[in-house]
């Protein structure tokens, strides 16, 4: 039986090309640009110089609010800058080791917190606050986001297959957190069979864990697409998971989980999947966090004049970027390379209501489009615009070639920047 | 047949008769006080509701004008400031008319491109989500925002950048709030040297990114007989209160970025 959300979503080809093969660790780059903004909230504080020696894994930079993180080397070297927010450290030396967080007699959110854990779903919400919810004894069910929806991308599907026992060991972990008792519920595509039958026979003896197969349908790792699915509930607008009991970890995050409490790691490495029609071998790497896309491009044998496009994360919902020498941040999980770009021509709105069939959430896209383009914040509220998250496929379906989630997203920032200013 | 018509004609006059009075009662209980004034000055005013004033429209500067609320419309001219002072029985101080200029000079060619942009033609969202195609980080970005909102049709894009007509500019403002990267500003119109460029990348890189690029050497600050130039972050600015407009400055920029309106 197959799990999935109740209408609209689209299928673009899965692309998976790197969902065989084995995660692999990329070589250490000789110099890392580690960001301090890698997380929603407010940015990190450098709490070191220029000239300082560092080893992997120290604390680099400290939270500056309640919704915050600690930033981690990913090397042992020096700190030669320290500018615009991100810190730059040349390799001293190659080390195996790194500085244990020291995590005794601590709750699971004080060491998350330490270990500088932020969801590595892509949006980087630190989790030592996300599993801290207000009331967690209204904490019923737990869902491990191993969907995977987005094209290409393989990291999460790769580490429940490699690294099974220590995901089930971190899952666990997490449970036991809530003195509720939540029910744990897996959500794996179909596409990813492997994966669901691997878990399935590990979990043979578990009663409050179970792998949830989801129809293999964009955007069905959606936190809300997901909780609508499996357990049926909706959250409300304005409203989080766990105003309606409900907590969604990524499978990245839950690995990460793992190895801070069991071996004491803090988050200074990411598991990426490399892919694109520029490379020819697609694979899942481990990469320092800092690592500059220059040196990925350079290790994965890429022919940098073949690039045309680079995305961060999926080619769906991620970000294109254009500057090759900016270091990738902890939330990463997917850099596509690309040599062919799409410049489309929008042309007038058909009404032809595509955009509305394909959205899960049950909103008019074009609708938003249309206010966009005149700045019509209150129309745009009234109907529900900041529910939208923004994960395109109104902007995929459209034959006017409309780029609609770009409208909807300027709207929104318009939206947000006239509350902050009001308050 | 006019017996039997004659009882309903005669109802039906009544009826008349009694809503007239009943409406010739309610038009002199309710009757709203207006201010005469109000619509005579709503009468001199421009009727373009551009907001230049700080208010919704010109029938809200009406009013609060009438409330007493010190106020100016920039877009009328000096003559139709000085009637509607007149009609509030006031004086009318003169300020200074001011005109929108854009501070940065490169057009496509003139600021180079290090990157494509592929994200819709819009100057908000190209800021929100990381620039044009132009490699200097603080250029216009040539989508077009300030001509949407100009309710005078001041603003074209010409050659990916804005240029505002000076015969059509009423100062009204609106473009400088939208102009993602500040870079346009109002300055009085008596003043007609300026220097159209807002970078703050160091000359060497600033020079790479485009041709027209102020390189603060100082020949126009060492020059001027004021001291009204100074290097704000990395390129000239004109200090408006010390400019004397003797135009020396022009002569002495090497790279010719000092101009006149």
């Amino acid at each position: 039986m197959l799990f999935t959300f109740k209408k609209g979503g689209v299928h673009p080809k899965d692309s998976k090309y790197s969902a065989k093969k084995e995660i692999v660790q990329l070589k250490t780059p000789d110099y890392v640009q580690i960001n301090l903004n890698q997380h929603i909230g407010a940015p990190a504080k450098a709490i070191v110089k220029i000239g300082d020696s560092v080893k992997k894994g120290q604390v680099i930079a400290e939270p500056t609010s309640f919704v915050s993180s600690y930033i981690h080397s990913s090397i042992t070297g020096q700190v030669s800058k320290i500018e615009n927010n991100f810190i730059k450290i040349d390799k001293t030396e190659e080390s195996e080791d790194y500085i244990k967080l020291e995590i005794e007699g601590k709750n699971l959110s004080e060491i998350v917190k330490l270990a500088g854990i932020v969801g590595k779903g892509g949006a980087g919400f630190p989790t030592h606050v996300k599993i801290s919810p207000q009331n967690p004894e209204t904490i019923d069910s737990i869902i491990i986001n191993g969907a995977e929806c987005e094209p290409y991308l393989s990291s999460d599907h790769r580490i429940m297959i490699e690294r099974s026992l220590n995901f089930i060991e971190a899952i666990k972990i997490v449970q036991k957190h809530f003195q509720s008792k939540p029910k744990v519920y897996i959500g794996i595509e179909i596409n990813k069979t492997d994966a669901i039958d691997k878990l399935n026979k590990l979990l043979a003896n578990e009663t409050n864990i179970v792998v949830c197969p989801l129809k293999t349908r964009y955007p069905q790792g959606g936190e809300k697409q997901l909780i609508q699915a499996i357990l049926k509930r909706e959250v409300p607008t304005d409203k989080l998971p766990f105003h309606i009991g409900v907590i969604v970890l990524n499978v990245g995050t839950i690995l990460a989980i793992y190895d801070a409490v069991i071996n004491k790691k803090p988050l200074f490495e990411t598991t990426v999947t490399i892919s694109g029609d520029c490379i020819n071998e697609a694979k899942n790497y481990i990469i320092p966090v800092g690592t500059t896309l220059n040196y990925i491009i350079e290790q994965c044998l890429i022919d940098k004049n073949k690039i045309s496009k680079i995305i961060l994360g999926g080619p769906m919902m991620g970000n294109s970027v254009s500057d090759t020498s900016l270091g990738i941040n902890k939330t990463c999980s997917g850099i596509l390379f690309f040599s062919k770009t799409l410049s489309l021509n929008e042309r007038d709105c058909i009404n032809c209501g595509m955009c509305a069939d394909v959205c899960s959430l049950g909103l008019i896209p074009t609708k938003f489009a249309k206010f966009s383009k005149i700045n019509n914040m209150e129309d745009a509220l009234a109907h529900n615009i900041m529910d939208c998250t923004e994960c395109g496929c109104c902007s995929y379906i459209c034959p006017a070639k409309i780029e609609i989630v770009q409208w909807i997203k300027l709207l929104k920032n318009n939206i947000r920047n006239k509350k902050k200013d009001g308050k | 047949m006019f017996t039997t018509i004659l009882p309903a004609i005669i109802v039906l006059v009544l009826l008349s008769l009694l809503s007239a009075l009943i409406l010739s009662y309610a038009n002199k209980k309710f009757k709203v006080e207006l201010d005469p004034r109000v619509s005579e000055i709503l009468k001199k005013l421009p009727g373009a509701n551009c907001g230049g004033c700080g208010y919704a429209g010109c029938s809200a500067f009406a009013e609060s004008s009438v409330n007493g609320v010190e106020g100016v419309c920039p877009v009328t001219d000096e003559k139709t400031k000085a009637l509607i002072a007149k009609i509030l029985g006031k004086d009318c101080s003169s300020k200074e008319k001011t005109q929108a200029r854009v501070y940065c000079s490169g057009a496509t060619n003139i600021a180079k491109d290090n990157k494509a942009y592929d994200g819709i033609k819009d100057c908000v969202s190209a800021k929100a989500f990381g620039g044009s195609s132009k490699a200097c980080a603080y250029a216009c970005y040539g989508f077009g925002t300030c001509v949407k909102i100009c309710p005078f049709y001041a603003i074209t894009i010409e050659n990916g950048l804005a240029v505002i007509n000076k015969n059509k500019c009423t100062g009204c403002g609106l473009c400088v709030d939208v102009c993602p990267q500040h870079l346009i500003r109002l300055t009085d119109i008596k003043k007609p040297v300026f220097i159209p460029c807002s970078t703050q990348n160091k000359a060497v890189i600033s020079k790479k990114n485009c041709d027209a690029s102020c390189i603060a050497c100082m020949k126009c600050v060492k020059e001027c007989p004021s001291q009204a130039i100074s290097i704000i972050n990395s390129h000239a600015v004109i200090d408006y209160t010390k400019c004397t407009d003797c135009k020396k400055c022009i002569s002495v920029c090497p790279v010719k970025i000092i101009r006149e309106v």
